[in-house]
């Protein structure tokens, strides 16, 4: 996985959050970065979940991605 | 005589029949926790609507799953409740405890969250109901330092759960313990960090009983079987017909490919072993006189589900038999065949057997590079071409 795709990764949810949507399926991440091989899109979003730049938000059932300042507080 | 603070629940008390509200009541005697669980319950009912919130929180640190967020939408009333997270810990394989090991979880749980438990939830899982926070992480290194893992939740894969096999049933055809086990260990990734388009759920059943139904509640059953003959015993299959078990009604005529005749005159029983679907159901009927086949291996199957998003599916064969020996090598490169396949062509939110209702179990099959096989089909079909590709029927006019 190249910084490259982990950049447009983060420009991906930059740039979709600014609307009221704040929260992602990894699946629209890859549909929103088409060049992009689909794992390294995977692996990117691991590692800035690693990081803490992203969060995970979990109904239960279903799992999104988002951008970790806009993880709802308590 | 003080009034009751929950007369409403108080009513599901009466009866014969034991009540979560008598064990929520002992579990309120020392945390007030589950005192405020029961006052907003009673709430609830009084007032015909749920209070609570779900979602947000997924679990500790380095993990996307295995705890489910739940907060009181009234902390103000019940601030006891303001947070009530559900934690999901992975369960031993078949459901087997030492009571030493139940103590520690328990003790866990009496210093960490309400001490209500629910043993076991659908997936099998254990299910500690109700902690803050706060305590999610010190929680989670108790449960690892006593030997316990978080289970799966959200879009990934859920905890792998097999029958007791071979551990306490003579028909076990597969080391459904060992196997679970190993598939538990060799996936962490894709149950711990949720990437999926929604959940995935693999069950091990030692045999066609299927204890675990995993043909209706997995979209990948592992159900042991065998291939051959079946054993015959005909002095005891005689002793059964002595004892006064009508093997006419009772076993030849509720076969359900019909393959067997049991000659009344000079009680034998005889069997078509090429006709026989191994439904277990002369076997379960006669144990001492029927045996499986010796050579044992599994038959997997894909597509089960409840009904959520769509209606419940029940699982369809894609591999008649396959040989199970660790380190099952075959059978995870299938599986991850199947994910990946999964991953790339199911929508948000689609199970894999809803997608392969969507683009056909023919393409299915030729992606994931299976041949189909008569087991795939559970009636001859009026379309003979349905496992034929259109240029493939053109080829052989020519």
């Amino acid at each position: 996985m190249s910084a490259e795709t982990k950049g447009k990764v983060l420009e991906f949810f930059r740039e979709k959050s600014r609307g009221d949507k704040k929260k992602y399926y990894v699946k629209e991440v890859v549909k929103g970065l088409p060049n992009e091989d689909r794992h390294a899109i995977q692996e990117a979003v691991k590692e800035l979940l690693d990081e803490e730049t992203l969060k995970y938000w979990s109904s239960g059932s279903t799992t999104y991605v988002m951008l970790a300042e806009f993880f709802p507080k308590e | 005589m003080a009034e009751s603070e929950t007369p409403l629940l108080d009513e599901l008390e009466k009866g014969e029949w034991p009540s979560f509200v008598k064990d929520m009541k002992q579990a309120a005697e020392k945390k007030p926790m589950a005192k405020d669980l029961l006052r907003q319950l009673e709430l609830s009912y009084k007032e015909k609507i749920g209070h609570w919130k779900h979602g947000g929180i997924v679990g500790v640190k380095g993990y996307g799953g295995g705890v489910i967020g739940r907060y009181s939408d009234r902390p103000d009333l019940f601030p006891g409740v303001a947070h009530f997270h559900t934690m999901r810990v992975n369960h031993p394989t078949g459901w087997f405890y030492t009571t030493k090991a139940l103590r520690t979880l328990c003790d866990i749980w009496d210093k960490h969250g309400s001490g209500l438990t629910n043993m076991h939830g659908s997936t099998g899982d254990i299910i500690l109901l109700g902690t803050s926070t706060d305590h999610l992480q010190s929680c989670f290194d108790d449960l690892s330092d006593a030997g316990f893992d978080l289970g799966g939740s959200g879009s990934a894969l859920r905890t792998p759960s097999a029958c007791v096999g071979p551990a306490r049933c003579e028909w076990a055809c597969i080391d459904s313990l060992n196997i679970c086990y190993d598939i538990t260990m060799s996936f962490q990734d894709q149950l711990h960090r949720p990437m999926f388009p929604y959940k995935f759920k693999i069950k091990v059943s030692g045999c066609a009983n299927d204890c675990v139904a995993s043909i209706a509640r997995s979209d990948f059953s592992i159900i042991g079987t065998w291939k051959g003959k079946i054993q015959i015993d005909q002095k005891e299959v005689q002793a059964y017909a002595a004892s006064g078990l009508d093997v006419q009604a009772e076993v030849t005529d509720l076969c359900p490919t019909k393959c067997m005749t049991w000659d009344e005159k000079a009680k034998t029983l005889a069997i078509e072993d090429a006709d026989c679907t191994r439904c277990m159901h002369c076997i379960n009927m006669m144990p001492k006189a029927l045996r499986q086949g010796k050579e044992k291996g599994a038959t997997l199957l894909i597509g089960g589900k409840a009904p959520i998003v769509q209606g419940a599916l029940l699982s369809t064969v894609i591999v008649p038999f396959m040989k199970l020996e660790p380190p099952y090598q075959e059978l995870k490169d299938l599986i991850l065949k199947i994910l990946d396949w999964w991953d790339e062509h199911g929508k948000m939110r689609e199970r894999v057997g809803e997608l392969i209702n969507r683009v056909g179990m023919r393409t299915f099959l030729k992606d994931i590079g299976l041949k189909p096989a008569p087991q795939m089909v559970k009636n001859p079909r009026t379309n003979p071409y349905v496992f034929f590709w259109p240029e493939e029927i053109k080829k052989e006019v020519k």
